[in-house]
């Protein structure tokens, strides 16, 4: 497996500047690490030809009518794939930036918590990625064929990731409109549910590490970035 | 022996030895490869007495009106591929140099479709590009600028033949399009000539035959995967060019391989006879329906008495059965057309000119050629239904019908885009289906089946082997493959049989005059060898045709992509409604079929989805997905979603690369 650890120091970069390479830098980012081995050859972003009725998921178009339906009712900010210049490294960020922030739940909730793995997939822009929890650690692998026999299946989309990134949508919401979709053993879907629950919470914790350590680190950058209102 | 006699005879050796040395220096592109057999060099040594070579009139027309060839051998995609590669071919041009692996009358086809460049067919008024791309493209000359008839197969050469024109003879506008008919080779490079924007506003027109939409597409669409499959066999697209592998394709070198598109035409011809003035120039349009294609036409200039052929006469038999895989054509109507032409136009015409080839000159000649190709096919038709008729069926048609002898001398009707062989099994196919009535055959057991037991009481794979190269080494190369072919299908593994008889399939290949069962049979014996062969296809379906594709026909293609096992139990409606064009389809899915009639709409659908035809495009050239259109607005579910979900985990995803031949499906690159 080809890990990246690459570090980059980035705590002179300005916030607006960051915002625009974050998704760039997140994906050489070793804070979280990214096993690029199972780099799929069908995902929305990386063949030009998707296919008719080919929704990565059978969720899909219930997502879909979802999504539309929060955009009319000014509830949700639709990611427009004409205007989408980050592509593939945006949704990877995004993705990213959620890992992060599980991390940090689970070393608050339940730093020995059972081993789980997540295939996590964005309909809209039909990408597949897999986080799994192992000892307390997560790691992300973005861009894989499909569900890996034995997850939890995540299926929600990347407007949605960023609205509850963004602080736009709480989760509760976001369950409720049907923007996002669990599907496994009830147990572990609990426990995802309640790990997303407490990721996504609006929370100051971030710059008062950040004005602990005086530095921020990428992370916390990264994170920092985020929480202004995406328009 | 006189001293005159003597020297002659060794000048003869000489040149005997040359020739065949020639061909020697040119290696087998497969490592596994065969020369021609001493079997198969005395039958080519027999034709080359029996055929006759001494008739060079079409080597005469063939050069005539040559201007210039290009600097160029090569032309390029846009995408970076090549396009098109006569250089490929340049083994051809050896002058006098024979080849055993090639049958001489394909020999001498493959050599006059070496012309290329640019050629004058009626003093300043109609010039040629040949060599260009599978068809030749036309130039016929208006009062201001050019009447292009048939634009080739790719932009990319289509572009290149105008720029050739242009710089020998001076600029011209393009001021109208002529597609003779649907097959692509006559329409896929239009956007390498004029702008659709041009042909929206009606500065240019396109003028096509009738149906022409309708056709363009529906050819080939429902067995659109089979049929590329089967072009590696047909058009031996995965062979390399080379006495031992691809040498001609019977009506123009081979397949450019740009990016064909296809512009919606402005008007099209439905009257049988139409005439029509552009550019000051006169024209008589004859509607040719199911001839050569579906919709075709032939076009006359009365004030020049030049005659456009479309693809109607050929210097070959064309097609009746497609080996790549299409419906079946009309022999008789054909003929028939054939002969309205000659009794229209064809008496007075003093030139004659086409999408292949090269043009006939002279009152006399343009009568000779349109009776011979009016005959052979006529003649397919009727000898054929007067042995059917007698008993023969499709299995013995091909052994027992005879050309006569008249038009087996004359080179436009032998058999090179379609064997006789093939194409009288198709006239039988066409009128009494593929049943030869004997029980047997009515529902055999599959070859995979029936195999095991056939080489079992053969008693096993060595004696079989034993025999099929006893049988080689006689050339008896049908016999050896009949016993070979059944220990190939016993034992797809079996790597000894599979190479015996891709030896067999060899040989037959080289004994071949049409470079279609040529192609097919060096390309199984390829596929034999080294397993189904990793490259690019033609590119048969880009965006200009799907988006040519009614939405019937689309939704249609989804009905056979649902694989029945999946769908049993499933039971919905779905109401599609396109409100752009008006139309509205309901689909159902019952019985684990899907169905579709367009112009009804089911009282309660379980799912109503609404978008407009421009937006279900989009998504028809895979530009977005259903999905995205739904979550942009432009797509409106009404019903149930998952309904979409069920109907998606129903359908499959083609794979071109099936396997043929058995024990084949190794990749390699």
């Amino acid at each position: 497996m080809t890990q990246l650890e690459i570090k980059v120091k980035v705590s002179n970069v300005a916030p607006s500047v960051m915002k625009s390479i974050l998704p760039f830098l997140l994906l050489i980012d070793g804070s979280s690490r990214v096993d690029d081995s199972s780099r799929a050859i069908a995902c929305g972003y990386h063949v030009a030809t998707p296919r008719f009725l080919n929704a990565p998921h059978p969720t899909t178009y219930v997502i879909a009518v979802a999504l539309r339906k929060a955009a009319d009712e000014k509830c949700l900010t639709l990611i427009d794939p004409k205007k989408n210049t980050t592509g593939y490294h945006g949704a990877v960020g995004k993705l990213m930036a959620f890992t992060q922030r599980f991390e940090r739940v689970m070393q608050d909730l339940s730093p020995e918590g059972p081993s789980i793995g997540l295939s996590i997939v964005l309909v809209d822009v039909t990408l597949w990625s897999r986080i799994v929890i192992k000892d307390g650690k997560l790691k992300l692998q973005p861009h894989v064929e499909g569900a890996a026999s034995g997850d939890v299946v995540v299926s929600t989309a990347e407007s949605v990731l960023a609205a509850m990134l963004y602080g736009e949508l709480s989760f509760q919401e976001a369950v409720a409109r049907g923007l996002i979709h669990f599907e496994g053993p009830d147990i572990k879907v609990s426990h995802v549910k309640q790990l997303i629950a407490s990721s996504i919470r609006p929370t100051n914790r971030i710059s008062s590490i950040a004005s602990q350590s005086g530095k921020p680190t990428l992370k916390q950058n990264a994170s920092v970035a985020k929480l202004p209102r995406k328009r | 022996m006189t001293r005159i006699l003597k020297t002659a005879v060794a000048v003869a050796c000489f040149l005997s030895f040359a020739s065949i040395s020639q061909a020697e220096e040119i290696k087998h592109f497969d490592k596994k490869g065969k020369p021609p057999s001493r079997h198969t060099i005395a039958l080519h040594k027999e034709i080359q007495k029996s055929l006759p070579f001494n008739d060079r009139r079409d080597f005469e027309e063939f050069k005539r009106g040559f201007i210039a060839a290009p600097d160029y051998t090569q032309i390029k995609a846009d995408d970076g591929q090549v396009a098109w590669d006569m250089g490929r071919y340049n083994f051809l041009n050896k002058k006098d140099a024979i080849y055993y692996s090639i049958h001489p009358s394909l020999l001498r086809q493959a050599r006059l479709n070496m012309n290329y460049g640019l050629y004058e067919v009626l003093k300043d008024k109609i010039y040629q590009v040949r060599g260009f791309d599978l068809a030749n493209i036309t130039f016929v000359k208006g009062k201001t600028g050019w009447i292009i008839f048939d634009t080739g197969m790719s932009p990319e050469t289509a572009r290149a033949a105008y720029k050739l024109v242009t710089k020998h003879l001076g600029k011209r506008e393009i001021v109208a399009v002529v597609h003779s008919h649907t097959h692509a080779d006559h329409w896929g490079g239009v956007r390498g000539l004029i702008k659709e924007e041009d042909v929206r506003s009606g500065k240019i027109p396109i003028i096509v035959p009738g149906n022409f939409q309708k056709h363009v597409v529906s050819e080939n669409v429902y067995a659109g995967n089979a049929m590329n499959r089967r072009m590696y066999y047909q058009y031996g697209t995965l062979l390399n060019a080379s006495p031992y592998g691809h040498v001609d394709q019977a009506i123009g070198k081979n397949i450019s391989r740009g990016n064909t598109g296809l512009i919606v035409p402005s008007r099209e011809i439905f009257k049988d006879l139409e005439e029509i003035t552009i550019d000051g120039l006169k024209m008589v349009f004859q509607l040719t329906p199911d001839t050569e294609a579906p919709a075709e036409m032939n076009t006359y200039f009365p004030e020049w008495k030049a005659l456009w052929i479309a693809e109607n006469i050929v210097n070959s038999i064309h097609n009746i059965y497609t080996l790549r895989g299409a419906a079946l054509r009309d022999a008789l109507n054909w003929s028939r057309e054939i002969n309205r032409t000659l009794y229209l136009f064809g008496q007075k015409a003093e030139v004659m000119f086409g999408s292949h080839h090269w043009p006939r000159w002279g009152n006399e000649r343009i009568q000779e050629i349109m009776r011979v190709q009016r005959d052979i096919y006529a003649n397919m038709n009727n000898q054929v239904l007067n042995l059917a008729n007698q008993g023969s069926t499709i299995n013995t048609i091909h052994n027992e019908f005879k050309v006569p002898q008249s038009l087996k001398n004359h080179w436009a009707a032998r058999g090179y885009h379609g064997s006789v062989e093939h194409n009288v099994r198709g006239v039988v196919n066409k009128y009494l289906g593929y049943w030869d009535c004997n029980p047997t055959t009515l529902i055999p057991l599959s070859p995979a089946e029936s195999a095991p037991l056939y080489v079992e009481m053969m008693g096993g794979a060595d004696p079989i082997i034993k025999k099929g190269k006893e049988l080689y080494t006689a050339g008896s190369y049908k016999l050896a493959m009949e016993i070979l072919n059944k220990l190939v299908h016993a034992e797809p593994e079996n790597q000894e049989a599979k190479d015996l008889l891709a030896d067999v399939f060899e040989q037959l290949g080289y004994q071949q005059e049409s470079p279609s069962v040529r192609n097919s049979f060096l390309a199984g014996a390829f596929e034999l060898r080294n397993g189904i062969r990793q490259g690019n296809n033609v590119k048969t379906a880009g965006p200009d045709a799907i988006r040519a594709m009614s939405t019937e026909l689309f939704l249609e293609y989804l009905g056979i992509r649902v694989d029945s096992s999946k769908a049993e139990g499933m039971q919905f409606t779905i109401n599609l409604i396109t409100p752009d064009n008006g139309e509205k389809l309901v689909i159902e899915m019952s019985n684990a079929t899907l169905t579709v009639l367009k112009g009804f709409q089911a009282p309660k659908a379980d799912l109503t989805i609404t978008i407009n035809r421009a937006d279900l495009i989009d998504v028809m050239i895979q530009k977005t997905t259903l999905p995205q259109q739904i979550i942009q607005g432009k797509a409106r579910l009404e019903g149930d979603p998952l309904i979409l979900a069920k109907l998606q985990s129903t359908l499959i995803d083609f794979e071109l690369n099936f396997e043929i031949l058995p024990g084949t499906k190794v990749t390699k690159e």
